[in-house]
């Protein structure tokens, strides 16, 4: 029942034996030790698992591993090789949170929209936030600071 | 001034230790929960104390080292672990001032971060041998505060928070850690379980499956065979019982015709027997409260003395329930907090 699998993690390569349908979250979290990515609902509804797969976020709560098995995986500890990214530095500046569990969700996302703005020099409106950020909640009620953040990041 | 929390914890080395050189511990039954408690009391430390913002170290609740502030409840923190630790902080800054003086032999003493200035030399709060077991004098003149309290500083949490470093109590690991699963009941009113212990017990790495009357978990030695096996031992569970069918609308109708054990909390005057009365009755059905992220505790049993980590919002009332549930003394159980996922 159990198979070997192999991910390429924040451009590490590593390995597990596990169940097929064993969600790449736990992967992540249980095998490798990379607890940035943070366990919400478990039903892919609240974006708090949000990971990169071959570059595109991706809820890694369902997400199967031999769904996975080759491709590259980036987490919040792997985003930026130095110091915060740009979405980091601009939610640390705004303090951005409160409990802050849905933080590692909300970077993941963002960070990948505020790239490709950033590239094209087309910075992100409020709308284009909220929009991006559809899928993450946070009960905390930090949503503003997050969306005033965000689009600062996304300015360049 | 006062602070419920003063009254219940009176003791001026409850809530402020120095033994660390160039560090003050501040101690507290109130949990962070994101409400960025930790660092408001950092500010009011700081300030009160005369020392810097980055000397002041907070311990999170915990029944074996904090004072017991009963629940982190209605938007209270503030109010009465700020105010407890304001004036624990100005007796402290008084009787360091004094031994300062005696030590340097004048009056003529300011202080700057810690440091007790004289013109014949200088001194700082861990030179200072200061007796911290006394009482906390509730009318203590306040010292000119700095400014610290009242400014607005960056929460000491948060900026590991958003670079995805261990936060939580989720993210911890002891030593030979087992993982619990809870499988809840398939319906209301379910009484018992049956499932087949032995076949799961024969699965690589299941330590237990635990069924006491309708509760049942599982217990292995990783998180995800936690997971795996709890979804299956979920689809093979037989749970009895009967189903409630009560509707959510029905419940405060339920509970207004069954047998009840009265007591009597509390009796008095009206405030305005003159004024106009107001009779009324209202219900709720049942309201779920969810977090972002499920609920975390982490044990450690060694037969005598239970050892439990929890975002608990009391470490104290938590201790008399566990003690209660799990028929042991109270002072054999030690709680502490740790974060998790909001409240």
């Amino acid at each position: 029942m159990s198979q070997t699998f192999t991910v390429v993690v924040n451009g590490e390569q590593r390995s597990i034996d596990a169940d097929p349908s064993t969600a790449l979250l736990w992967a992540l979290r249980d095998a490798w030790g990379l607890t940035g990515t943070r366990f919400g609902c478990g039903a892919g509804s609240c974006g708090a698992c949000t990971v990169w797969v071959d570059g595109v976020p991706t809820h890694s709560c369902d997400t199967p591993l031999w769904s996975v098995d080759g491709k590259n995986v980036t987490t919040v500890e792997g985003l930026s090789e130095q110091g915060p990214h740009p979405v980091q530095e601009a939610l640390i500046k705004h303090q951005a949170g409160q409990c802050g569990y849905c933080l590692s969700g909300i970077v993941m996302r963002s960070a990948a929209a505020v790239d490709q703005a950033r590239a094209a020099g087309n910075p992100m409106g409020e709308d284009d936030v909220r929009q991006c950020l559809d899928g993450h909640l946070c009960r905390c009620g930090a949503h503003n600071r997050i969306v005033r953040a965000i689009v600062e990041a996304s300015e360049g | 001034m006062s602070s419920p929390s003063l009254s219940a914890n009176p003791l001026l080395s409850t809530w402020l230790d120095f033994a660390t050189p160039g560090r003050v511990t501040a101690h507290m039954g109130k949990s962070e929960l994101g409400q960025g408690v930790d660092t408001v009391m950092v500010q009011v430390v700081a300030d009160t104390l005369g020392v810097d913002v980055a000397r002041i170290d907070i311990q999170a609740p915990d029944t074996a080292t904090g004072p017991d502030e009963n629940f982190t409840a209605g938007s209270l923190s503030v109010p009465h672990s700020g105010t407890a630790l304001l004036l624990a902080a100005a007796n402290a800054r008084q009787l360091f001032l004094a031994a300062a003086q005696r030590h340097l032999g004048s009056t003529d003493v300011t202080l700057e971060d810690g440091t007790f200035h004289s013109p014949s030399g200088s001194t700082t709060y861990w030179d200072l041998d200061v007796d911290t077991d006394v009482t906390v004098d509730p009318e203590i003149p306040l010292p000119p505060s700095s400014g610290t309290i009242g400014s607005s500083y960056a929460r000491i949490d948060l900026e590991a928070k958003i670079t995805g470093q261990p936060s939580y109590l989720s993210d911890v690991r002891l030593p030979n850690m087992a993982y619990g699963r809870v499988i809840r009941p398939a319906f209301r009113g379910a009484i018992g379980v049956d499932v087949d212990r032995e076949e799961f017990l024969q699965r690589a790495g299941v330590v237990d499956i635990v069924v006491d009357g309708a509760f049942l978990a599982v217990i292995a030695d990783t998180e995800i065979v936690a997971i795996k096996t709890a979804i299956d031992v979920a689809d093979s569970a037989q749970w009895s019982g009967k189903p409630s069918d009560l509707t959510d609308d029905e419940v405060s109708g339920f509970l207004t015709t069954v047998e009840t054990d009265d007591t009597l909390l509390a009796e008095g005057e009206s405030v305005n027997p003159n004024g106009d009365a107001h009779s009324a009755r209202y219900s709720r059905s049942f309201i779920a409260h969810a977090s972002i992220g499920p609920a975390t505790a982490m044990a450690h049993f060694d037969g005598t003395v239970l050892e439990v980590w929890s975002h608990t919002q009391g470490v104290y009332p938590l201790r008399r329930d566990l003690a209660r549930a799990l028929d042991i003394d109270e002072h054999n159980v030690r709680v502490r907090h740790f974060q998790g996922a909001g409240c």
